[in-house]
């Protein structure tokens, strides 16, 4: 019994006299910290995602309180609320049906960017998804996942940070108002015949839902419709107009 | 001739495969009705096309051409009417401007002069000519001919190196151009001399081409007035590389990111040195070549003298067709060549060769993680460490691999066919040089 006693008091006052040493060295060698640093710090979302050009939310804290960059560089927060707003989100230009023909069969690297050097990629439509999921492993946040071999973006993960955007070797994922519902997912501008021969849901071209548009929010350009955001109402009409189903309503 | 054993570090030994076309002769492939001829079949600046559509052209009327001086003009290789000008798929991949020409089966010639005598050209004449011909490289990389005779001027060539090694497994082509054409060969080695004025000159050719040897050497013996050795090279693979030939045929060594010119050595294909004999004497500018169609998946594997533009379809009917079992087409040989998807991309400059495997042949297994056996280092002939450069390439960190000699990697796929993992290293070092430019 008078072991066990012994043991407590002992590791016990070990602890305590430990204890009053770190506390009493915590507060005695403490680092200052400029409090406008914390505050910037604090008021950043943390994420460390890099698209403002330092390294992490840190460095770029740093690079306010030196006032070498402007205060309103996050991408991720609101220009006149400090408060964590995105108010675009991506979206992706293809619907790629799984199990589509295939261009060739690619035994090569998995990854987009090395698949994009044979041939540009073995999927059939030149513009088309590859779906090895660059986007999805590049992603700090886990907000890429993929469905039927495409990436599904997960909108209250997603930071904007862009990186997604700037890997994708097709250029096919593209930044849109959250308030817009209706786009044209298809980025193929070939010609109709040639465009509907290697994809049954792509965007020939048509011009249907051009005349549809009651606000008069679509346009052609090189065979590929264009809705602009500003004029759009997410009426659907041209949802239900689109022979080939290329247009599409989250 | 002299026999040389020992050649450069490293290298293979694959099957050579070449019985089934090395002793047939070249026919001559009948024009197609269609030719689809790109205006990028070099290494440069893409041509503009210089012809419209509905434009009526003859054989050997230039169609395209570019101001930039690396860039070789195109030639319309069949006679009849521009049809269209658009992008259409090419063989090097994604899609290329090309100039379909729909033949009016004449076939007459825009040019036919008599023979020119070479003897009396200036050196400038010689490039000039060989540069509006638009011959370029035929080895296969497509270099343009008249950059590579116009080195800078604090640059001494001594020595200039003709290559007739065809290290690639089953291809044939320049095998049966040295056969049948030696004199024309040997003729073009002297004017290209004489175009950089080089008194030096070498022609190297593999061991398992005993016939194509002494055909170039009796050629040889004729002349009495010029300096050029002929020299039988060890079989193996890649000797025909030119970093690999001029240190097997000279004892020199081009320096990491130098070119042969900097060690004083120009090397050219034995298939260019004929396209400069047509050009400079026959007055034919590049519209035809040697092409081996050959593989285990071909019927009847053949030699063919096809004009540019023929699509690979027309060379593989002239052959009887595939086998059922055909699993892969090729263009260019097993080891360096590029699978196609498509049957209708045309032969251009640097077509050597299409082969087509079977099923059985084509490698298909996932690949898995490096066991570091060591096997591919030990085979690279450029002396880097493919394993340590992938490593490097999968994880992104490109300045690593250029620290590593990423960029002194040829591709020559000598790693790749010794990998037990079957790590597809060549696509990765394609990749690492890719991403090291963004």
């Amino acid at each position: 019994m008078q072991t066990v006693f012994t043991a407590i008091l002992l590791l016990g006052g070990l602890g305590l006299a430990f204890g009053l040493v770190l506390g009493y060295a915590s507060k005695k060698f403490a680092v200052k910290i400029d409090p406008k640093l914390k505050s910037i710090i604090d008021s950043l979302p943390g994420s460390n995602c890099g698209a403002c050009g330092f390294t992490g939310c840190m460095g770029f804290a740093r690079a306010v309180a030196d006032a070498r960059t402007s205060p309103d560089g996050c991408v991720l927060m609101d220009k006149k609320e400090t408060k964590l707003v995105s108010k675009t989100f991506p979206i992706l230009l293809c619907q790629r049906a799984a199990g589509q023909q295939e261009k060739f069969h690619y035994t090569g690297v998995k990854t987009c960017k090395a698949a994009m050097l044979v041939n540009g990629g073995n999927n059939l439509c030149d513009y088309g998804c590859l779906g090895f999921g660059d986007c999805a492993k590049i992603c700090p946040f886990g907000a890429v996942s993929f469905k039927d071999g495409l990436p599904v973006f997960n909108e209250s993960l997603c930071k904007m940070c862009g990186k997604c955007i700037e890997i994708c070797p097709k250029n096919i994922i593209k930044l849109v108002p959250k308030n817009q519902k209706v786009y044209i997912a298809c980025n193929n501008k070939d010609k109709g015949k040639a465009a509907r021969s290697v994809c049954k849901v792509a965007c020939i071209g048509c011009g249907i839902c051009v005349k549809a548009c009651p606000a008069g929010a679509i346009t052609l350009e090189d065979n590929l419709a264009i809705i602009d955001a500003k004029k759009c109402t997410n009426c659907g009409e041209c949802v239900k107009k689109c022979p080939t189903k290329a247009i599409v309503k989250q | 001739m002299i026999i040389k054993n020992f050649g450069f570090s490293g290298g293979i030994h694959p099957e050579d495969s070449k019985t089934g076309t090395d002793t047939k002769e070249i026919l001559n492939l009948l024009p197609p009705k269609k030719a689809i001829i790109p205006l990028l079949q070099h290494i440069g600046t893409i041509c503009k096309p210089v012809v419209n559509i509905g434009d009526i052209v003859k054989i050997g009327q230039k169609i395209g051409d570019a101001h930039a001086f690396i860039s070789a003009p195109v030639h319309a290789a069949i006679s009849g009417k521009v049809v269209d000008i658009c992008p259409m798929p090419h063989p090097l991949g994604s899609k290329v401007l090309s100039i379909i020409i729909e033949s009016d089966e004449t076939d007459t010639w825009a040019i036919k002069e008599t023979k020119r005598v070479w003897n009396t050209l200036k050196p400038e004449q010689i490039k000039h000519i060989i540069r509006e011909a638009g011959v370029v490289g035929l080895g296969g990389a497509a270099f343009p001919t008249h950059v590579k005779l116009s080195p800078p001027k604090n640059k001494k060539i001594d020595t200039y190196i003709l290559n007739g090694a065809e290290c690639e497994p089953f291809l044939t082509a320049d095998h049966r151009l040295m056969l049948e054409y030696a004199k024309q060969v040997v003729t073009g080695l002297k004017i290209l001399m004489k175009a950089t004025r080089v008194k030096k000159g070498i022609i190297g050719i593999e061991q398992n081409k005993p016939d194509a040897l002494k055909k170039i050497t009796d050629e040889i013996n004729k002349e009495s007035d010029t300096d050029i050795d002929i020299i039988a090279l060890k079989v193996k693979y890649p000797q025909g590389a030119e970093k690999q030939l001029i240190k097997a045929l000279l004892k020199r060594e081009v320096p990491s990111g130098g070119l042969p010119m900097d060690i004083g050595v120009i090397v050219s294909n034995v298939g260019t040195s004929f396209a400069v004999y047509e050009s400079v004497v026959e007055r034919k500018p590049l519209v035809e070549r040697i092409v081996t169609v050959t593989g285990k998946g071909i019927r009847n594997p053949q030699n063919f003298r096809a004009r540019i533009g023929t699509p690979f379809s027309d060379l593989i009917e002239a052959c009887e067709g595939l086998k059922e079992e055909t699993g892969k087409i090729i263009m260019g040989g097993p080891m360096m060549g590029i699978a196609q998807y498509a049957m209708d991309v045309p032969v251009i400059k640097g077509t050597s060769g299409i082969l087509v495997q079977t099923k059985d042949e084509v490698c298909d297994k996932p690949e898995e993680c490096c066991i570091r056996c060591g096997n591919c280092t030990s085979v690279c002939p450029m002396k880097i460490l493919p394993n340590a450069i992938t490593c490097f390439v999968k994880n992104d960190q490109f300045e690593h691999a250029k620290e590593y000699g990423l960029l002194d990697c040829m591709e020559c796929g000598a790693c790749t066919y010794v990998c037990p993992a079957h790590i597809p290293i060549v696509h990765y070092m394609k990749y690492g040089k890719i991403g090291l430019k963004k």
